[in-house]
Parts: C-alpha cells; structure tokens; sequence
C-alpha cells in the first residue's frame, strides 16, 4: 500500500499538536483523518478501510486507553501508535499489553513516528491481506458442491484418489473428476499450492 | 431560795429552817433535771424517780417507787448489778460508782435502748444506804454515731472501689492514701505507694510540671489539672490526667487530693491517628508534588511537540521545493531539536519527583477502608455528614499500597462533603461501600447525596490545575486516577440513584484468589 492510500487518523485534543501532526504525515504523502475526541475518531472510523491510529493518551471523556478498550471490544483492529506527554512505564505496560503498536513520548521526533507508522501500516496491510485471503477462500470455498468439498478435505488430508473412492464410495474416475473441478474452483495451480492456502487459514477460522 | 440560804446566818433555830430549805432545792434540782435521777436502797428498791427518768423510761414514778429497780435493766445488766451491788457492799470497790458509763436500760414497753449512767452513794442520813444513779437516753446519739459510720465506711468504700484512681498526697508530696484503682493502674501493692514520694513515680520529663501544680494548689488554694506521664517500676508508660485539688485535714495539715484518669489508651490511639495523619500527608505532598510534575510535563509537552513537528512538517515540505536554503534547513531541524531538549528536561524533573516508593502489601481492604473512614469522621463535626460503611465481609485481600488507596478515599469523602455543603444536614450521608464484581476485581464506590455534577464539569473531572473549590490545586482527582491506574484498577463516577454522585474504583485480586473464586 503506498502512503498516500493509507488513512492515519490523528486524534489528540490539543488542536496545535493534531494539526503539526497532520501536517506533517501530509508532508510525506499520507492522508490525516483529524479527531478532537475518541467520540469523533469512532464516528469516523471505516474499520474496513487500512491505516492507522496515532491516538493521545490522556484525554478529556474517553481516554486513549479506555478508546482502545473499546476498539478491541468491537473488534476494531486498526494498530494504534500512542503518544503522550507523561511516559510513564506503567502507562507504556499497560498499552502495549492492550495491544497497542507502539508508544511515543512527546514531543518526538518526526523520523521516529514515521518509522513506527510505516511499520503499523505494513501490519495493517498484512492484516488486511490476511482477512482478504480468507474472504477469497471463504468465497472459493462457497462455490464447491459438498461431494467436491469431502474430495477438498482427503486431497488436503493427503489421500490418494484410491483410498478416496473407497472412502465415498465412489469409482476412481469420479474422484479424478472431482478433484480437477475443485483444482479448477479453488485457482489452484498445484496441489501443494492448494495445501498451502488451506493450511495458512486452518489455525485462524474452521471452515464449515 | 439560795438568795434565803446564804444570807441567814446558821443557828439551832435556822438549821431546821436551812435543811428544810435545802431540802427544797434538791427537790427542785431532782424535778427540773434534764437527766433522769433515780435513788435506790442498797437493796435495789427505789426510793425516788425523777420526772426526766418517767420520761425516759415511760414508767411513774409511783409505778416503780417501792419496787426493784430489775424492771429498768436488761436481762444481763440485771444479773450484773446484783454482783456488782454486792461486791461494792462487802469490799467498798466501786466499778461503777463516780465514773459512768454505758450501759441498757429497759423501758416499760419492753425496748431496750443504750444510756449513760453514773452511779454515785448518797451519805447515810439514817434511812440506810442509798445510791443515785444519774442517767441519760444516749439512743439517739448512739444511732447517729452508727449512721456516721456506716456513712463514713460507705463513702470510704466508695473511694476505694471508684473506678478511677484517687490518691492523697501529704504537704510534701508523699502519698497518704491511694485507692484500688490507682493500685491497679500502676500494677503494684499498696505499701509500695504509700509513703512514697509520688514525683518519683513521674517521669524525669514531667516531673517540673508535677512541682508547679502542687505549687499552685498550695500556694492558691486553687483545684489544678495536668497531664503526666508515670512509669512504674518494671511497667509501661502510662499517660494519666490528674486532677487535684487542697483538702485542709484538722490532723495533718493542708493536703492535695486528687482523681487520676488512665488516659494512655486515648493518647495512643490519638498518637496512631496523628502518624497515621501525618503518613497520609506525607504521602499527598508527594502525590501532589508528582502530579503537578505530571500536569506540568503534559501541558508544556504539547506546545513543545506543536512546534517540534510543525517545523519537521515545514522542513520535509520545504525539501521538496528546488532550491532551500541550506541555513533555513538548519534552523528548522534546529527548532525541532530544541523543542525535544527542552522535552527532555521535563521528562527527567518528572522522573525526579516521581520516584516514591510504592509499598505493595497484601491488605484487607475493609480494614483499610476503616481505618481512613474512622480518621476522617474524627476531623469531621456531626452535622458536616455521616458515613455509612457498607463493607462486604467476603472480599478477598488486595495487594496494594493502603496508604495511597487510603488517600484516594480520604480524597473522595472529602470532596463528598464539600458537594454536600448546600444540602440539609440531615441528607448529608456518604456511603462506602466495598463488593466483588467480578472474580479478578474488588470495587469501592464512594456515593454522595449532593446535587451532582454537569456534564461540563464532569468532562474535566480528570483534568490537572481544574477545580471548582476556592483554593483548589485541582490535582485530587487526577492523583486519584494515577493512583488506582498505578494500581492496575479502573476509576470512573457515575449519577448516584436517587441523587448525588458515586465515584468507584476497583482493584484487581491476586490471581490466585480470583482462580478460587471461579
């Protein structure tokens, strides 16, 4: 993703510091989203949208903390830098533990936030990579008869098409059959390929 | 009659006359004696009964002239008389006879009752030897000196059983006297105290003190009070409250008597109330002092981050332009250095004053929660409010630091009251209440029935340097928050149902205790 498609909201309640701060990701090719408040950063937050948060701690009604809480209640999982005028440990702890992306004490230097924000984009991006995958798969998967999804599992289970047409109940042929149509529905150029995919999604979601 | 006596001379003639006279005026003496006189014969017949001794003994003269003088005595006296009647008859040895003394009478109703007697023998004038016994009724004098002393017994046991001390100090300052109480307080016997010189049961420190009270209520005359400190052999220390005053005895002089209070209780908890007083504010300079470096950092570190990345924002636009001034590059990256040194510099005095030292214990938070209640209601005057504790008995110990949690509380009830300023007194009641939410969490809430908050106030509740009260620093709250934050727990208020506020925070439990709990 290049900079300029990423949206970076900058929530601070200081007007000053969210607009050197926009200014500065503008500088660069970024788009700023700017929020006084957590109120209006949730207001007009696209979860589905890649970016980033860089998000004050220490705010008058929700704080960043509590705001994280939240996100990570609604499974909002846009990586959050924070920055804060007061770097406590404890604080600096309980973030990253609430599974911040990084923590910047301010004022900071530029090249420091713009490193952390490059990198919280490329998470971002892997992420969203990830969750697009898996809608891909998902829609691949939807697309198979449930005789072509019992010859996807034996394929990804490693069994020949004899043992297979013995387990259905079904002749060699048929099988054979089956199994190009699914190499065909899932875009699969090898079998291998098609492991892989299945594998990658295995430990994160089970596949009705 | 004796005007007539003395002024005739004797003579045969006048003799008869004289006797005669004479003989008049005994009668006269006999009737008109306010003590009864009886004369009877050697025998114990009466011959004459005095008008006081019908009085006395109820009897007419005729009722008895003539008959023993048995029916006057008690049964044991009776049998006595006649030994001693006889005894002084053979050897002349009087016991009785000239001396007087006590003995009982009968009446004719059958009491009995205590009188005085003498007993004297009249010259025998030829009617044989008679004897008069000159009496008196003492039952009343008797019955007197008996309520004397029982009155006398009683308020002596009264002292002595009092259940504060009391002791009796001679014009020297030795003890006289010092009651069971006193004995108890000092633990010791009573002749270790008796006799002794009480300053030397007082402490070196006060014992200058001591010698100027006794010194006034000598000198003055004036009741005195004081506080000292004695120290019993082999004891502890005790803090009494003496309060003495002059006594002026007929037999020994002017002497100080006085009541001794064992206050040490009283001053020992008054001594933990003010070190527990004194720990707290110690701990809320430094709180104060920590959070004010904290306000400070954060309120200048936003201006120092504007400006840093404004002038890092204008340098990166600039780069892009074809032609910067090399000068005008060093500027601006110079700009931004500055503003983080200056940052910096905050963050180590922040540091500085932040490094307090965190006592992490596991506490029962009830205990806790008394303790602090109790000092705050001791500075609290009854109609300023009421705290009511709610306190669950289950909850599990907490590993926290009880003198900052303790701050928090104080802090809370304090600004409870102060919102309850406008209130009826009669509606100003704090409630403290402890519960587990949650198997990983205890929760305090500190609820109010003031007139609550705006939603304005309310939005900088957590601010540093922002307060409502005249002369507020405006760090309470903040100090509160750091506080429970520090601690791993949540902070947050909420309307109180039925009005005021309720501020709340939790703790979290030991996982341990949370795992028994599940």
């Amino acid at each position: 993703m290049q900079p300029s498609e990423a949206v970076v909201y900058v929530v601070d309640d200081d007007h000053s510091v969210r607009q050197a701060v926009c200014m500065l990701l503008r500088s660069v090719g970024y788009r700023p989203v700017p929020c006084a408040t957590a109120a209006e950063l949730l207001d007009k937050l696209q979860p589905d949208a890649g970016g980033c948060i860089i998000l004050d701690v220490r705010m008058p009604g929700m704080s960043g903390l509590q705001l994280q809480e939240h996100m990570n209640q609604r499974q909002l999982d846009l990586p959050v830098i924070f920055i804060t005028g007061h770097g406590d440990v404890d604080m600096a702890v309980m973030a990253m533990k609430a599974g911040a992306f990084d923590f910047l004490q301010k004022p900071f230097k530029d090249q420091a936030l713009l490193d952390s924000l490059e990198r919280a984009l490329q998470r971002d991006e892997e992420r969203r990579q990830r969750l697009e995958g898996r809608r891909r798969l998902r829609e691949k998967l939807a697309l198979l008869t449930a005789r072509e999804r019992e010859v996807l599992n034996g394929m990804v289970a490693g069994k020949a098409n004899k043992v297979m047409a013995l387990d259905l109940g079904l002749s060699e042929r048929t099988v054979e059959a089956h199994r190009a149509r699914v190499m065909e529905k899932m875009q699969a150029r090898s079998l291998a390929e098609l492991v892989h995919e299945m594998a990658s999604f295995d430990n994160q979601e089970s596949f009705p | 009659m004796t005007k007539t006596t003395k002024t005739r001379r004797p003579g045969t003639g006048g003799l008869q006359q004289r006797l005669r006279a004479l003989e008049g005026e005994l009668n006269g003496i006999f009737t008109a004696a306010a003590q009864g006189m009886i004369i009877a014969d050697a025998h114990g017949i009466i011959r004459r009964f005095n008008p006081e001794a019908e009085k006395i003994f109820g009897y007419r003269a005729d009722e008895v002239v003539g008959t023993s003088l048995n029916c006057l005595m008690t049964d044991r006296d009776r049998h006595q008389h006649d030994t001693y009647m006889q005894r002084y008859l053979k050897t002349g040895k009087a016991h009785i006879i000239g001396i007087g003394r006590e003995v009982y009478g009968r009446r004719r109703d059958g009491t009995e009752f205590p009188l005085y007697l003498a007993v004297g023998e009249l010259p025998d004038t030829g009617g044989g030897r008679q004897f008069i016994g000159i009496l008196r009724d003492i039952s009343k004098e008797k019955a007197m000196e008996a309520a004397l002393r029982v009155s006398e017994q009683e308020l002596r046991l009264m002292i002595e059983n009092a259940p504060i001390g009391v002791i009796t100090l001679d014009g020297e300052g030795h003890v006289q006297y010092a009651n069971a109480a006193l004995l108890r307080m000092l633990g010791v016997m009573v002749d270790d105290i008796e006799g002794s010189s009480f300053e030397s049961w007082i402490i070196p420190d006060d014992q200058e003190l001591f010698r100027q009270f006794r010194q006034k209520v000598l000198m003055h005359r004036a009741g005195s009070a004081i506080e000292l400190r004695l120290r019993p052999p082999g004891g502890e220390l005790l803090h009494v409250g003496l309060h003495g005053g002059l006594v002026d005895t007929p037999l020994r002089g002017p002497m100080i008597t006085a009541h001794v209070i064992n206050r040490t209780p009283q001053v020992l908890a008054e001594q933990e109330a003010s070190a527990h007083r004194e720990a707290l504010a110690q701990v809320d300079r430094l709180n104060t002092l920590g959070e004010m470096a904290s306000g400070i950092a954060h309120e200048i570190n936003q201006p120092l981050t504007a400006i840093a990345t404004y002038a890092q924002a204008i340098r990166r636009m600039m780069e892009q332009l074809p032609a910067m001034p090399p000068e005008m590059h060093e500027a601006l990256e110079q700009m931004s250095t500055q503003a983080e040194r200056a940052g910096e510099i905050i963050h180590r005095m922040r540091g500085y004053v932040r490094k307090r030292a965190i006592a992490y214990e596991a506490t029962d938070l009830n205990e806790c929660l008394r303790s602090i209640v109790k000092l705050a209601m001791s500075n609290v005057r009854e109609n300023e409010g009421h705290i009511h504790l709610e306190l669950n008995a289950g909850l599990p110990r907490v590993t926290i630091d009880s003198v900052q949690i303790q701050q928090v509380v104080m802090n809370l009830i304090l600004n409870a009251l102060d919102a309850m300023k406008m209130v009826a007194p009669e509606h100003r009641k704090i409630v403290v209440r402890t519960h587990r939410p949650a198997p990983d969490c205890v929760q305090v809430d500190v609820a109010d029935r003031g007139p609550g908050l705006s939603s304005s106030v309310a939005n900088v509740l957590f601010t540093p340097f922002v307060t409502t009260k005249a002369g507020g620093m405006g760090l309470g709250l903040p100090i509160s928050l750091s506080i429970i934050t520090a601690h791993g727990g949540k902070f947050w208020h909420a309307p109180n149902p039925g009005g005021g506020m309720c501020f709340s925070f939790t703790l979290p439990v030991a996982t341990e205790a949370a795992d028994a709990a599940l």
